[in-house]
């Protein structure tokens, strides 16, 4: 038995302690104290009531409705992307990883604005939506670890549902451990459900009743109490994702002999059909509508949005509503309540027109390009009567280049800010011709994509450095927890061990962090980017070890028992001759690390230096309705998730390993 | 002795690896001169906090918010802080009242009468100097006029019409200013009435009826997209859409005697009006230049920027000048509320509504 360093793993186990429990033992132990104080069953007959149990079964329901649906689509998209000729099978296996990178949030904010559907069943279509890839990437590794010779026999035998039936019970594992991924995102999310259901009747999940305890007069031992259930149920589906991923990833022989893809005939159109039919829905249609929004369609060509059509069929709300009975009827006076919107619309169109100008005047060199431009000063009424001229335009497009001096920045939000002048002041319903409005749609592209670089540049910066950082720091970590854990006795003792933390829910997580580095000895961490990125380590450090532990697992262990006999160090063995094949996992497990801290909001939004990310910028913008500037960066932090595995893939010959 | 291998990665990987380690511990950047956590939304008040900073020379480490998350986030991470028993953060601005009383009732704030605040009228001034109160927001409803004329809308009652049955909206009353508004109508209208009042407004939602958006952004959002006819939001976020060049109106709720208007003694409630506020914290590690943010945020010229900026804060000083959109108080009809009770009532009133709405 070829064993791992025990010194290093004890420092691999010690960093996991502090970074991964610590947080959680900093909210623990003051529900162990409040259970205490007040006696066990009177305090969890005041958490969990019928209401809350109600919630939980609610939301297991979802969660297998979800994981259900994600079986249905994503196993046999892994079938027929890794194991048939169906036509594009690369680009097709690439691009459906897209929709698990994408924020949940993006997906409801997209599909909400084109299909009517709402509650339960739009939630549970998203969820599976946004799952499937996990589910089809298990199913897609397991096909492709049968031996060709097994499938061979069996093809003989009786054709493709022969091989079928034997290969079945072989994937079926790897299936069912995709499902159950699938499952603990699903419980888990609370802002899609939230989202989805802001039109018509409100679905509630009981992450929403862990995200609200969590900040009601910060009383964290009923918090952790009222998320223990939630964690329980997470755990109740990752404990049989591990044992189901074990038995779904056959250590591959020496002498194995890939299998060719299999010939699907004429049906091969029609799976094509269904696999492109998948990406589309998942991942092309929200990036094209975030493109959509970042130039300015909404504008120039219309919302796009099939709820309002339905909702103003046949003459809009006007004609459903009853003959007004306003304040007039009464004999009420209205001036005072009701401000004449279309006159400050007007007031507000000359401001941006103004900034345009300003921002124009400014490229130019100070030449104003026409005459008689407005003065850009806001009407003001003070003391004197006498208007008051405001240091700064309303234009946010404008006052973000006056803040910059690039020319491209600046010209980019005079164009923006033309057309957000042109929309104020009610030219939208004439449009133009479409070429001209193609050429607009353009130019509104080209100056959202410098507004959102200028404006959230360093935001940017930061979230790559410090998901760059938390990679590097987990994956050494996760190298030697996953060796230990593919060679140890109690390897899976080990792998669930790493896994709590990631059940813990995000919030409480974060508050952990806080209680955990908030002192006098750790001050220097507390108040840098260091909390930031050791938070993200504790948290994610789950997916590198497994994905690393399966990878340890497929190497040829007599390799390091020779190595041992021969007298090599442990570590050296490990370093030396473990990770040289371990590439494609160890880049796959970087790049897992690297995208999961990126679009990582909750656990971190609380801890003073993650304040600076990408993603609170993209959360605060969208609060804002900005869509032209904050549909911008949605599509540059997809870009940024998706770099490594571009690079991966440009510039390696082996396909990237990440899978747990 | 050991044979060496062809591939030695494990020096370049773990030297690598601690070298990242090492400079992510260290930290960088220079040490704070005052720690602020803001809750007022960051495309408005990030700009003042870079001139503050551009005037002063001090290094600000600002904490924003998230809309999901809102003052109640930076409530908890204070808590949090100082449970921990190192408080970090020197002042809080807050974009509400609510939880700012819940702070000084736990005795976290610091006494501090500022120069700046002496022409803010008493309303708007603890007693005691723990908080100042300035730049308000009021509760509004937000209409889209392709779909409905604004004076077809009163106030809070017609959120329970049958004619506006599935097309209008308020935000889910567990975070923000919405929780704010619903712990102020339990104070003016009585608990009796308040619960029969949500109670109704949860069943009409369980039947599609009344709409119940995350957020007042949101709700802001889906009247302007016009998938609601009108919604409650707040003015920052109706300035946000009108500015946008949505087809929106602006209507001061409970003003008129009206069908959809709700009254209390025989007259309107009026609308529910929210100061930002801003504090010290006792034991604030950087006090004499959090007092200097504090003067320097309460000076009647911030006041003005912030009626000035997209957010439209109504200044609370008369003599402050504004944009003829932002209006005076003087200009609706005022919730008389007691702020402190509404403070001391939140929390509770938290716990009863996510029972109620949580479902």
């Amino acid at each position: 038995m070829s064993r791992s360093s025990t010194p290093l793993l004890c420092a691999a186990l010690a960093a996991l302690a502090l970074f991964g429990f610590g947080p959680l033992a900093s909210v623990v132990s003051p529900f162990l104290r409040d259970a205490f104080t007040a006696g066990p069953s009177m305090f969890l007959m005041d958490v969990y009531d019928a209401r809350t149990l109600g919630l939980l079964s609610k939301t297991a329901l979802l969660g297998l409705s979800a994981a259900g649906l994600a079986v249905l689509v994503g196993a046999p998209f892994g079938f027929l992307v890794a194991r048939t000729d169906v036509p594009g099978a690369g680009f097709l296996r690439a691009a459906g990883i897209v929709p698990l990178i994408l924020p949940p949030l993006v997906l409801a904010m997209t599909w909400t604005m084109l299909v009517p559907l709402r509650g339960p069943v739009m939630t549970a279509l998203l969820l599976a939506l946004a799952t499937f890839p996990l589910v089809a990437l298990f199913t897609a590794r397991a096909f492709e670890q049968i031996d060709a010779r097994r499938e061979e026999a069996a093809l003989l035998v009786g054709g493709l549902p022969a091989a079928l039936r034997m290969e079945l019970p072989l994937v079926l594992p790897s299936v069912l451990a995709g499902a159950c991924l699938a499952f603990v995102f699903a419980v888990n999310d609370f802002s899609l459900a939230d989202y989805v259901s802001s039109v018509g009747k409100k679905f509630g999940v009981y992450a929403t009743e862990v995200f609200t305890a969590s900040k009601v007069d910060g009383n964290q031992g009923r918090a952790a109490a009222i998320a223990a259930p939630l964690v329980g149920l997470s755990l109740l589906a990752l404990i049989p994702a591990l044992t189901l991923r074990r038995r779904g990833s056959a250590v591959v022989a020496g002498d194995f002999q890939r299998p060719a893809p299999l010939r699907l005939g004429r049906g091969r159109w029609a799976a094509f059909g269904f696999c492109a039919l998948l990406v589309t829905l998942g991942a092309l249609v929200p990036i094209a509508r975030l493109a959509f929004e970042a130039g300015g369609g909404s504008r120039l060509f219309g919302s796009g949005s099939i709820r309002r059509a339905a909702w103003t069929q046949g003459g809009g709300a006007a004609q459903v509503v009853p003959p007004p009975a306003g304040p007039a009827a009464l004999g009420a006076p209205t001036e005072q309540a009701i401000v004449d919107s279309a006159e400050r619309r007007a007031a507000v169109a000359a401001a941006a027109s103004a900034a345009a100008r300003a921002a124009t005047v400014r490229q130019l060199g100070g030449v104003a390009p026409a005459a008689g431009a407005p003065t850009g000063a806001a009407p003001a009424a003070g003391d004197s009567g006498a208007p008051t001229t405001f240091p700064k335009p309303s234009n946010s497009a404008a006052v973000g280049s006056f803040k910059r001096d690039s020319p491209e920045a600046v010209a980019a939000a005079a164009a923006t800010a033309a057309a957000e002048a042109e929309a104020a002041a009610g030219k939208p319903k004439d449009r133009g011709p479409l070429g001209q409005r193609l050429a607009q749609f353009g130019r509104n592209l080209r100056g959202s994509f410098a507004r959102a670089l200028e404006l959230s540049r360093g935001s940017l910066i930061s979230s790559i450095v410090f998901g760059a950082l938390a990679a590097t720091l987990a994956v050494p970590l996760a190298l030697i927890l996953g060796h230990a854990a593919a060679r140890r006795r109690r390897g899976r003792l080990m792998e669930l061990l790493v896994v709590i933390p990631l059940a813990a829910p995000a919030i409480l997580f974060g508050i952990g962090a806080i209680a955990l580095w908030n002192h006098d000895l750790t001050a220097r961490i507390y108040e840098s980017g260091a909390i930031v990125v050791l938070l993200y380590v504790g948290r994610f450090l789950a997916f590198p070890t497994l994905a690393l532990s399966r990878a340890a697992a497929s190497v040829d262990e007599r390799l390091e028992e020779s190595a041992a006999l021969a007298g090599t160090s442990a570590s050296r063995r490990l370093f030396s001759i473990v990770t040289p094949a371990l590439w494609p996992s160890l880049v796959g497990a970087w790049t897992m690390v690297f995208v999961l801290s990126i679009r990582e909001l909750d656990a971190a939004i609380l801890v003073p230096a993650a304040n600076d990310t990408v993603l609170f910028r993209v959360f605060n913008a969208v609060h804002f309705g900005r869509d032209d500037f904050v549909s911008a960066l949605c599509l540059l932090v997809v870009f940024v998730l998706l770099l490594p595995g571009l690079l991966w893939s440009l510039f390696a010959r082996k396909r990237m390993e990440f899978l747990p | 002795m050991a044979p060496r291998t062809p591939n030695t990665l494990a020096s370049p990987l773990a030297a690598g690896a601690a070298l990242l380690a090492a400079a992510a511990l260290a930290g960088c950047g220079k040490a704070p001169d005052l720690v602020v956590r803001i809750s007022l939304d960051q495309v408005f008040s990030e700009e003042l906090v870079r001139e503050f900073e551009r005037e002063t020379g001090l290094v600000v480490q600002a904490q924003y918010d998230i809309e999901q998350s809102k003052t109640v986030g930076h409530v908890s991470a204070i808590l949090a802080e100082h449970a921990s028993g190192r408080p970090r953060t020197d002042v809080f601005w807050n974009n509400e009242i609510a939880q700012t009383i819940r702070l000084a009732e736990q005795g976290l704030l610091a006494a501090y009468d500022s120069p700046s605040a002496a022409e803010i009228p008493a309303l708007f001034r603890d007693a005691e100097r723990r908080w100042t109160g300035f730049a308000a927001r009021a509760r509004v409803l937000i209409a889209n006029t392709d779909l409905v004329q604004p004076d077809e809308v009163h106030g809070t009652l017609d959120l329970l019409a049958e004619r506006w049955a599935g097309k209008a909206g308020i935000a889910l009353p567990l975070t923000g200013t919405t929780l704010t508004h619903a712990t102020a109508l339990y104070q003016v209208m009585g608990e009796a009435w308040a619960r029969d009042f949500f109670g109704k407004i949860a069943a009409a939602n369980a039947e599609g009826l009344v709409n119940l958006p995350n957020s007042n952004g949101q709700s802001m959002t889906l009247t302007k997209a016009g998938e609601l006819a009108w919604a409650f939001t707040d003015t920052d976020d109706y300035y946000v859409a009108e500015q946008d060049g949505a087809p929106v109106a602006r209507i001061y709720p409970d003003q008129v005697e009206a069908p959809g208007t709700l009254m209390k003694d025989g007259a309107p409630i009026g609308t529910l009006l929210i100061p930002n506020t801003i504090m010290l914290f006792k034991d604030a590690p950087h006090a004499e230049n959090a007092k200097r943010f504090i003067d320097w945020v309460l000076r009647p010229e911030v006041e003005a920027r912030l009626a000035a900026s997209r957010s439209a804060q109504i200044p609370v000083r008369e003599r402050v000048a504004r944009p003829a959109h932002v209006g005076r108080l003087g200009d609706f009809k005022a919730m008389q509320v007691d702020y402190v009770a509404l403070g001391q009532d939140i929390a509770a009133r938290t716990e009863e509504l996510t029972k109620l709405f949580n479902r």
